[in-house]
């Protein structure tokens, strides 16, 4: 497993994933719309990795 | 919807003021590119030039060959075609860039329309040069595409700054607990 920091593709992934998009769907969204998957997702993997802990 | 004149969906806007020669300021507002902007600009067949392959020759002018005979090829990265081209495309790059950052600007309008279908880098070649003709025309030059292209760089690259501040919408703010 690879431990640098991640990349914008992954979180990109990372969201189409919880959200059940095609990445090449998330393309087409507006930027605000982007930026709010993104921080959606970021806060809910947050929220996982404290709860397993 | 509108409060105070502020939406109230963030659309991460940055005002953006362009010096004229004459020493007023001409003012924009410009939107970050979306992630994925020059993939879309790849499917609507914007796509950079491939320069010509020549044969590659040694000092005598023979062609040179490899170990199993076949001629030597290597890009021609100074073929005058290719090089119009190539200056073609960054410009068609550059001009929709600077529409796209401008999407949420209300006061800008062009009257060139973007084409109904996509995958027609004929239709889209053309439509971007109709707006670089447009920008020409209002006596924007080359210099001020660039000053576009630069901050719409820099605020593109906002992202972890626009994250957060899309974080904080997912939040209450603090009681404030000293009352």
């Amino acid at each position: 497993m690879l431990d640098g920091p991640r990349t914008i593709e992954f979180w990109i992934l990372r969201a189409c994933e919880r959200f059940t998009i095609l990445p090449s769907d998330f393309k087409h969204f507006d930027y605000p719309q982007q930026i709010t998957l993104l921080a959606y997702s970021s806060i809910r993997q947050n929220e996982e990795a404290t709860r397993e802990n | 919807m509108k409060i105070s004149g502020q939406s109230l969906e963030t659309q991460f806007v940055q005002p953006f003021s362009l010096p004229r020669p004459d020493g007023t300021l001409l003012l924009f507002q410009l939107s970050p590119l979306p992630l994925g902007f020059q993939n879309n600009l790849r499917k609507c067949g914007i796509a950079p030039p491939t320069a010509p392959v020549k044969v590659s020759r040694d000092s005598s002018g023979k062609p040179m060959r490899d170990a199993s005979g076949l001629a030597v090829t290597q890009a021609d990265y100074t073929d005058s075609n290719y090089l119009e081209e190539a200056e073609l495309y960054h410009q068609r790059v550059a001009v929709l860039a600077v529409l796209e950052a401008l999407r949420n600007d209300s006061q800008v309008t062009f009257e060139a329309a973007p084409p109904i279908t996509t995958n027609s880098s004929l239709a889209w070649g053309s439509f971007a040069d109709a707006i670089f003709g447009e920008l020409e025309q209002a006596g924007l030059t080359a210099g001020d595409l660039i000053a576009f292209c630069d901050e719409i760089c820099r605020i593109s690259n906002m992202l972890d700054q626009h994250i957060k501040e899309s974080q904080a919408n997912f939040s209450s703010p603090l009681a404030d607990s000293s009352t």
